[in-house]
């Protein structure tokens, strides 16, 4: 189990670097950031006194050796617009995407096991049909369309829900819900088939020809079953949730770390940008390493392997 | 196995009537867009701004879904926006379909060294949240037809190779392939003639399927104003146009996203028919 | 069998791929195997066939391949090879269920017992019509005490009574698009997003809402001698800054006016204040400012009133205290609004101050908050969890659709589209560019074939939703006095004429044109200005090529002078009352950036109005010489002017705006509806 595990540990730092260094190089290539910060009146003089106070003067490859450098020491750099830390920034935008992320797993698990459930159970039913309409659908909608429509109609016509901005529960509801309905789908399909497999096995056949009830047999030895790696495809799907959840932030203006990152973008703030990528690929490898490790646990036969290697 | 007897596409044995009819449709309209469109895509008149689509009031035949902002035709937008929806889609399947399928055979074939190291690459690759380095890669380089196509692509080879891969190590195991080696062909020989057929179908599943998440995904950055860049009729790009304007003028954002919806839903309908025909170890999703 | 012989037996057994085919010749044996068992009659042999199914289904589900989940997900590094799938079987009862089950059994009799006991104390009804009239008994009891208990808190609640008229009340919610860079030193803050600056700190002069005058604020009164060359302020005795941090004294002008100026600053003004020889306090409340040449307009760059005046007062030993650190954290100013939070990205908050020298606000809470998107200001707006928002005129029709207020700042900023390479001084002068030929008089019938093109009165009244009046000679505005009416008079709206003469020019089949897309500060609109007219110019056979590119990139381009033969849309602000202050500072050869154009005969009219101190003779100048000139040479295609405008929810009540202000301000004269 430990040398997999520190291979992939190893694994993840060594695609954390290649991720950062793409970043840097595309970063630095795309122009001088300074412009943005003074004036229209400002001086050439001006300019490169701030050019040489923001490092920004010294040759690429330099760059990029202090860059790294920082970064194993913990040193995440000052932003260029603001002047402080990085880390402050950061930290001040990840709590919001955390909470969509974990509000919208939550979200896409209460409305896809129970519809994937029903579906596996009465097979072929009317209701079947609907729920894998809902299924395909979640999985051909465009969030973006998807979230703005919703505004329309709860924001716009209905009145009923904010369009944007954080605050309370009724500000998560349309964001979580967007982001959240495009994986139910997944979800959805994965119970019904986990299920589907679950009802199917001859454990099942054996309980229900011991004569047990079939409310027991469903809930106690189907679902129960049935749930592992849904729970776990869950868990990736809150990793997936902080790196891919740029756009639902953008059409609800929702302060999170991706826009953060995008509008750090538009101004040429390096710092965050790198930093920014850097955190959600780094916690994005480790919601993956720690799915797959649970997988590894849960799967004998991978187990097995591992030990007898 | 009892699963496979509670096939939920039920009874389908023929091609799929609505997918196949809506891409046909879509290819039709890519083709002949210059012969369907009423008007042109790009160009407008800022006089007759807004029109609302025939059914409502103040709308008019000649502009039988409205026009958007600046008076071009939404009718003619969304047939030309086929063509970039499915030509985006087309050559970045083109591209990371034929890098990864590379990659995944000389890897799978080969074992060792070369398939510990690419197989560290496609992991590097497939360890990247997708969007937000889509969006980073995008905005940084600048936005066009040819970036959007590269970024798209370099991202989504990996997924190509580890199928391809894990399928020409199935392959490999077949007593045909051992047969061939004895006999002495060479490795190129073995690939291209016994290895890549046998793999085709479960490429042209995964083709599929990544179809629609292509079209999604250049959507959303075109959306995010990092995608094809201006004035091309880009579905992404029409809905963002519309964004301040739910009120006053919903089909500007509503219309092309629904082409999009019918897209991405025919693809993926289609995909999911041909997976199960092709695959069947696959059946049960 | 037990369970220590199946888990011995299923170790022995060797790893190996089990293929699909073995898996299932099991189930096909499981099957045969159920149905001899069904029509066995002898017990042994029965009971061997069902110990035979049992062993068969674990091995079974043990070495079953298990189903693959990527082509669902497609997402993550999985495991290695396609065979190795992932859906764990457990073939045996949880443990949970196991101890569950052990538990009840344990515990029922104790259970039911008790429940027993339970029910004899609490005095329940056993049989079911005792039981529903319970039911009800209690359901009137619960009732009963809620209301009670509703009475209650209304009683002990405080009185609604409201606070005596004229305490700040309420919270007053703005959006913004931006906040700039968030800095809070003077020599940190370019000025042009003085929206969140302006409740907080003061100027030393400012403008009257009404007349547009220069009127006292921190200064009481102020002296211009030596033709311009000295300017002595008096300031206002008894200002307080914010937190008890003692009073406004020239000292701290002069360190404030210092730090604007030194170098490196990112101040707007540092340019203007480097002119400055010296600055001498004479007693703590008078400043005498010297300048080496003549600043007659000096008074403009100190004064409130206008978009980005950045030479806000700052307090000179508080900084000396707190260090540059603590001033970014807590500022202090003078103005009506204190300081109270600023969370980077969201939002700023302000708190009245109630007892200010100036005007106190009606408002208890200022808070600003950071929303990029229009639409979601919109929309926010709407549904009312803000009062104020920044808009654009391409939004004034959704707004009056929607039935929200709109407050209109007329004659705000002037819109042109630079034709980009007019510089002939300069090293990076192409001689290709068609506007920008060598030779004038083509270059000339190339601006004004660009200018006949465009339809500005379709532009005004579709892109910047009729808030606007199409205008000639570029930042002449309509109420100017040196604005005579023929320079007012935009240029026709002719596509013919202007390809004929194309043709005259050179150009018979057009030409190509980049057209970049940028957005400005508070100008949100100008992306939507190029793309009508590249339409425009398409009709008359150019080929136009959009280019979106941000304000960053665009502003190495501009400095550098390196954008010939690029077009793009810009709407000039009023910094100044005076046309050619902005010309300083963008058509000038001498000035940092290029925004228009570059001409020896404007340099020369710059420097004769700036060496020019009386008024009178300004205004002719401008309205008998430099207007005329710059409508005949048409530097741009010059849209016109534009207004701008602000959405405006229920709280708002009147707001006095100062005339040619673009941009928020004067948050403290706000009145609140009853």
């Amino acid at each position: 189990m430990l040398p997999y595990l520190v291979g992939r540990v190893l694994q993840a730092l060594f695609c954390m670097l290649v991720v950062i260094s793409i970043v840097f190089i595309l970063t630095r290539l795309s122009g001088n950031p300074v412009h943005l910060l003074l004036d229209v009146n400002a001086t050439q003089r001006d300019l490169e006194i701030l050019t040489h106070h923001l490092g920004l003067d010294q040759p690429l490859p330099v760059q990029y050796a202090i860059y790294v450098r920082n970064i194993a020491l913990g040193d995440f750099g000052t932003s260029v617009l603001t002047r402080r830390p990085v880390v402050e920034h950061i930290w001040e935008r990840l709590p919001a995407t955390i909470e969509l992320g974990f509000v919208a797993m939550f979200l896409s698990v209460v409305l896809g096991v129970p519809v994937g459930v029903y579906s596996a159970v009465s097979r072929g039913g009317i209701l079947d049909g609907a729920a894998r309409v809902f299924s395909v659908l979640g999985q051909s909608m465009p969030p973006f369309w998807l979230g703005l429509m919703l505004i329309l109609l709860f924001g716009v016509m209905l009145g009923l829900l904010p369009a944007g901005g954080r605050g309370g529960p009724q500000h998560l509801i349309l964001p979580a819900f967007t982001l959240g309905y495009f994986t139910s789908a997944a979800i959805m399909r994965l119970t019904r088939s986990s299920m589907l497999e679950v009802l199917g096995a001859d454990y099942i056949r054996f309980a229900r020809l011991k004569g047990l009830h079939e409310q027991i047999i469903l809930w106690k030895h189907g679902l129960k079953n049935a749930l592992l790696p849904v729970i776990t495809f869950a868990v990736m799907l809150f990793v997936q949730f902080l790196g891919g959840a740029v756009v639902t932030e953008t059409v609800f203006a929702w302060p999170g770390l991706g826009r953060l990152i995008l509008e750090s973008i538009t101004t040429r703030d390096y710092p965050i940008v790198q930093a920014g990528v850097l955190v959600l690929s780094a916690l994005y490898l480790a919601g993956n390493l720690c799915v797959d490790l649970l997988y590894s646990y849960l799967n004998p036969k991978i187990r097995y392997r591992a030990s007898s290697n | 196995m009892t699963v496979t007897k509670t096939r939920w596409l039920a009874g389908s044995q023929k091609v799929p009537f609505f997918p196949t009819l809506i891409l046909a449709a879509l290819v039709f309209a890519a083709i002949l867009a210059p012969y369907l469109a009423p008007h042109s895509p790009t160009e407008g008149d800022i006089m007759r701004k807004s029109i609302p689509p025939i059914w409502m009031e103040r709308g008019t035949s000649e502009h039988p879904l409205g026009t958007d902002r600046f008076g071009r035709d939404v009718l003619s937008r969304i047939i030309y926006g086929t063509r970039i929806s499915l030509a985006v889609s087309i050559m970045v399947i083109g591209v990371a379909g034929t890098v990864g399928t590379v990659v995944g055979l000389v890897s799978g074939y080969r074992g060792g060294a070369i398939d510990a190291v690419l197989m560290r690459l496609t992991d590097v690759g497939l360890s990247l949240p997708t969007i937000l380095i889509a969006v980073v890669l995008v905005a940084v380089s600048e936005p066009s037809f040819r970036n959007v196509i590269l970024v798209i692509a370099l991202l989504l080879w990996p997924r190509f190779a580890r199928q391809v891969r894990g399928e020409t190590l199935a392959i490999k195991e077949q007593d045909f392939v051992a047969l061939a080696v004895v006999a002495g062909r060479s490795s190129a020989w073995i690939i291209s003639r016994h290895i890549f057929p046998n793999v085709v179908p479960t490429l042209l599943v995964i083709c599929t399927l990544q179809v629609g998440y292509v079209i999604l995904l250049e959507g959303s950055l075109s959306f995010l104003g990092v995608g094809v860049p201006p004035p091309n009729p880009a579905w992404g790009l029409m809905i963002a146009d519309g964004r301040g304007f739910l009120a006053t003028a919903w089909w500007i954002s509503l219309l092309p996203g629904l082409a999009m919806l019918l897209t991405v839903l025919a693809v993926n309908l289609m995909g999911d028919w041909l997976r199960d025909r092709l695959d069947p170890k696959l059946r049960q999703l | 069998m037990e369970r220590a012989d199946i888990v011995e037996k299923t170790q022995t057994v060797p790893e190996e791929h089990v293929h699909e085919a073995t898996s299932l010749d099991r189930s096909t044996a499981i099957d045969e195997l159920f149905q001899q068992q069904a029509t066995e009659r002898d017990r042994a042999k029965r009971e061997a066939l069902l110990h035979r199914i049992q062993k068969l289904t674990v091995e079974r589900v043990m070495f079953a391949p298990i189903m693959d989940n990527r082509g669902l997900i497609d997402v993550g590094a999985r495991v290695a090879e396609h065979t190795i799938n992932s859906i764990p079987l457990h073939p045996f009862p949880s443990l949970e269920a196991h101890i569950l089950k052990g538990w009840e059994r344990a515990t029922c009799n104790v259970r039911r017992s008790f429940s027993c006991v339970w029910d004899r104390f609490a005095n329940r009804p056993y049989t079911w019509s005792q039981r529903r009239k319970g039911e009800l008994r209690m359901r009137w009891k619960w009732f009963g005490l809620l209301m009670l208990a509703m009475l209650a808190v209304l009683s002990v609640a405080p009185c609604r009574a409201g606070a005596p008229t004229g305490q700040p009340q309420g919270t007053l919610t703005v959006a913004v698009a931006t906040f700039g860079n968030e800095r809070w030193l003077p020599e940190t803050y370019p000025g042009a997003e003085d929206v969140v600056l302006k409740p907080m700190m003061e100027n030393l002069l400012s403008r009257d809402a009404r007349s547009g005058e220069l009127i006292p604020l921190l200064a009481e009164r102020w002296e211009v001698m030596d033709g311009g060359r000295t300017w002595k302020f008096y300031l206002r005795k008894g200002v307080p800054f914010h937190g008890g941090h003692g009073e406004v004294t020239a000292e701290d002008v002069k360190y404030t006016f210092a730090t604007i100026a030194k170098e490196g600053s990112a101040n707007g003004l540092a340019p203007e204040f480097r002119q400055i020889t010296s600055m001498e306090v004479t007693d703590p409340y008078t400043l005498t400012i010297r300048f080496a040449r003549p600043f007659v307009i000096f008074g403009n760059r100190v004064t409130q009133g206008l978009f980005a005046s950045s030479a806000f007062i700052h307090a000179k030993h508080y900084r000396d205290t707190v260090g540059d650190e603590g001033v970014d954290r807590h500022p202090i100013g003078t103005g009506p609004w204190k300081f109270v939070e600023h969370i980077r990205g969201d939002r700023i908050v302000y708190e009245a101050v109630e007892n200010h020298w100036r005007a106190v606000p009606h408002f208890k809470r200022l808070v600003f908050l950071k929303v990029p998107e229009p639409a979601t200001r919109m929309a926010m707006l709407r549904a009312g969890s803000v009062d104020v928002i920044e808009t654009g005129g391409e939004y004034a029709e959704e707004l009056k659709k929607v039935g929200v207020r709109m407050l209109v700042m007329p004659n705000t900023a002037w819109v042109w589209v630079i034709l980009g390479g007019q510089w002939p001084g300069q090293p990076t002068y192409d001689a290709n560019v068609p506007w920008a030929l060598p030779d004038a008089e083509r270059a000339r019938k190339v601006r004004l074939a660009l200018n006949l093109a465009v339809d500005k009165h379709a532009i005004i009244q579709q892109v910047l939703g009729g808030l606007g009046t199409p205008a000639g000679a570029v930042n002449f505005y309509p109420a100017d006095p040196w604005a005579s009416p023929e320079v007012l008079r935009p240029y026709p709206y002719d596509p013919a004429k202007a390809k004929a003469l194309l043709g005259e020019a050179g150009y018979p089949n057009g030409f190509e044109v980049t057209l970049n897309l940028t957005a400005w500060p508070g100008r949100g609109f100008l992306p939507d200005v190029g793309e009508a007219v590249a339409t425009y110019w398409e009709k008359i056979g150019l080929k136009v090529k959009r280019r979106p590119v941000d304000r960053a990139v665009f502003s190495a381009d501009f400095r550098k002078r390196s954008y010939a033969g690029v077009a793009l849309a810009y709407a000039g602000p009023i910094i100044a009352p005076e046309p050619w202050e902005l010309f300083v500072r963008l058509a000038y050869s001498k000035a940092a950036a290029h925004l228009l154009l570059e001409h020896p005969t404007l340099d020369a009219f710059i420097e004769r109005l700036g060496a020019e101190p009386s008024y009178e003779a300004r205004v002719r100048i401008m309205r008998e010489e430099l207007g005329p000139w710059l409508y005949e040479y048409m530097p741009a295609v010059s849209i016109g002017a534009t207004h701008s405008i602000a959405g405006v929810g229920q709280k708002i009540g009147e707001w006095p705006l100062i005339p040619g202000h673009m941009g928020l301000h004067n948050w403290e004269y706000i009145t609140r509806t009853r």
